[in-house]
């Protein structure tokens, strides 16, 4: 027992100063982009191509906290009992995922210091201010969530208020994150009523699948396990989520490639998703981490094994990832005055983004170390 | 050298500012105070400082571009970097001259970066800020870092953008520009009536406004060889410019973007 608990400490300590590391070498790679610094000409961004890898990981960490929050939310609405066990990760991970899409926020910011005008004078009509309150508003109730859950404190009728409110704020979130995009009326292929709904397929997507595999590393280094029911059972939660979100693609694809539908401009951008620049990565997205994952979900033989689902929820996660790339491409590869753009975030763009992640990645290992979350007794 | 000295106290004001907010958030009442002497500043509908204050209230600047006789010499765009302090090596011109083929109004496939003109199958279509009456920049700034002044120039406040270019990315002529980083321009070729844009923050193009306050003629207009440009005050029905919006077959670029730009070609 001794050497394995050494073991398991020194494991634990090797992964936290690796992650420290990171952050140091991310805020080193974040002080060259500053204003007082050379600005941010050391990223990839230009002009033409005005929003990259930053905003990216905002869309897709706002994307994460969500699944947390379904299966939170499904405890206390469905009486989803089974669960439970994994309700405090789960709030737990929401939580971080908003602070991170925060900071990648933060970052992308031309003059960071000025970002107290927020406060001081929010214009109501760019629902970019309503996507900071809501971001807030997000990070309050899952501290709420969080200290429920880990105290056990609360009537069933308090609890049952707490996960419909999270819920609804979650939605709201994604909507108007969605909206930040799609209320752009001079780019076509955002400016879709399709935006909000998709936009909370892939959150769904994303966060749940992340979910599965941070609970199984959860329960690898605390030596604990989860028991093998929840995770079929959030497979096929997440095989309907997958399936929601491919139909949306394919209504789309539909209406830009059907002889005759599209709109010139839909159609220009889907000959550079299907066979233009951007194949490489609209392709894979949707076979290799789209299709792919939604048959080992469902084909029957295998979708009860815990490796196939694991295997599968990390392809979701990365094909949700390229997408939110792919979701700026369509608006920004072709410029306003018809010209197409370029962009390639820079090594110290993915430095400061690697960064970030590290930063989460610590939060949510000392959370568990912290919360004492782990697999309940069988 | 001097230069740098000096951005880093002004650096380190703005931090103390941004620590100051903060320690303000808590208190309402201090909050308060802030914030009405914010919208004394830069309300909405407020000037600039950089820009002498509009001369009359009720005029409505306009311009006007015979793309008739348009020969793409890009000596506008020259004249604009010029009087407006542009960095001479960022590609970040304020107006562009977008080449198209003849027979089409078409974006798709322009060309803005041509190096020969004027060539017998294209025409050119130079495109700036369009000064809308209704600027889609204007709305999606989280900020209020940017507004139409009276005479209906639109205007950026640089000491109070943030720079998150959400107005880059909403603006359907692609007519703002980011600096990306510090711009430079030669000693002795600055435009003092003109102030030098801060690192992070957007800008566009002006209408001249340092020059058509004081009642000169935006630079573009002066250069043009072929005298395409025309700017004016379309509110009085007998400036020039309103009478060849009547005359003439004046159309606007992309007007179902419901912008309503102030900048009209002329077939
Ligand atoms: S870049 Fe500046 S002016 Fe443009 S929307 Fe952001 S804060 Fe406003």
């Amino acid at each position: 027992m001794e050497p394995k608990k050494a073991k398991a400490t020194l494991v634990l300590y090797g992964w936290i100063t690796a992650l420290i590391l990171l952050i140091g070498l991310g805020v080193y790679a974040y002080s060259f982009q500053t204003p007082l610094a050379q600005g941010l000409i050391t990223t990839g961004l230009r002009d033409g191509f005005p929003w990259g890898f930053y905003i990216q990981n905002f869309m897709f960490f706002v994307g994460l906290a969500a699944g947390g929050l379904v299966v939170y939310a499904s405890v206390y609405i469905f009486d989803a009992l089974e669960f439970k066990p994994l309700s405090k990760l789960a709030v737990l991970q929401a939580l971080t995922c908003t602070l991170l899409a925060a900071l990648f926020v933060l970052i992308d910011l031309g003059r960071p210091e000025r970002v107290f005008w927020f406060l001081l004078s929010p214009n109501f009509s760019s629902i970019f201010v309503f996507d900071f309150i809501i971001l807030n508003t997000y990070l309050a109730i899952c501290a709420i969530a969080l200290w429920l859950s880990h105290t056990g404190k609360g009537s069933p009728r308090l609890l049952l208020g707490m996960a419909i409110v999270s819920l609804t704020a979650a939605i709201s979130m994604h909507s108007i994150t969605a909206w930040v995009l799609g209320f752009v009326r001079g780019e076509e292929l955002w400016n879709t009523a399709l935006m909000a709904p998709l936009f909370v397929s892939s959150a769904v997507v994303s966060g749940l699948a992340l979910l599965i595999v941070v609970s199984l590393l959860v329960s690898k280094f605390t030596g604990t396990r989860f028991k093998d029911e929840i995770y079929v059972k959030m497979g096929k939660l997440l095989a309907v989520v997958v399936l929601v979100d491919l139909f949306f693609l394919l209504a789309e694809t539909m209406t830009a490639l059907w002889p005759g539908a599209g709109k010139p401009s839909y159609v220009e951008m889907y000959g550079l998703l299907l066979t233009g620049k951007y194949a490489p990565l609209f392709l894979s997205q949707v076979f290799l981490f789209g299709l792919l994952p939604f048959a080992l979900l469902v084909i029957p033989k295998i979708r009860k094994s815990i490796p196939v689902i694991a295997l599968a929820s990390v392809l979701l996660v990365i094909g949700v990832f390229i997408k939110r790339f792919i979701l700026l491409a369509k608006g920004l590869g072709i410029s306003a005055m018809g010209e197409v753009t370029s962009y390639i975030p820079t090594f110290q763009e993915v430095l400061v983004g690697l960064g970030l992640w590290a930063v989460g990645a610590l939060i949510m290992t000392v959370g568990v170390k912290l919360l004492n979350i782990r697999a309940p007794e069988v | 050298m001097k230069d740098e000295s000096m951005n880093r106290r002004d650096f380190l004001i703005k931090t103390g500012m941004v620590a100051g907010a903060f320690t303000l958030g808590g208190c309402i009442g201090g909050m308060r105070v802030l914030a009405s002497v914010e919208s004394n500043r830069l309300g909405q509908g407020s000037t600039v400082g950089y820009a002498p204050p509009p001369l009359k209230t009720d005029v409505r600047f306009a311009m006007a571009l015979n793309t008739k006789v348009c020969v793409g010499c890009r000596r506008c765009v020259y004249a604009c970097v010029r009087t407006n302090n542009i960095p001479r090596s960022s590609n970040m011109e304020w107006i562009r001259v977008q080449s198209l083929k003849r027979g089409t109004i078409s974006l798709k496939n322009t060309d803005s970066l041509y190096t020969k003109a004027p060539l017998p199958d294209r025409w050119y279509l130079p495109v700036a800020c369009m000064q809308c009456e209704s600027p889609p920049c204007v709305k999606v700034c989280p900020v209020k870092a940017t507004w139409k002044d009276p005479d209906g120039i639109t205007v950026i406040d640089y000491n109070k953008c943030i720079g998150c270019r959400y107005c880059v990315v909403a603006c359907p002529y692609g007519a703002r520009r980011f600096n990306w980083k510090k711009p430079e321009v030669p000693e002795g070729e600055l435009n003092l009536e003109v102030p030098m844009r801060p690192v992070g923050v957007a800008e566009k193009c002006t209408f001249c406004i340092h020059r058509v306050r004081r009642g000169r003629p935006p630079a573009c207009v002066e250069a043009c060889p072929t005298a395409a440009r025309f700017f004016g005050d379309m509110n009085d029905p007998e400036s020039a410019i309103s009478k060849l919006i009547i005359t003439r077959r004046a159309f606007r670029l992309k007007e179902e973007q419901g912008a309503d730009p102030r900048f009209y070609y002329l077939g």
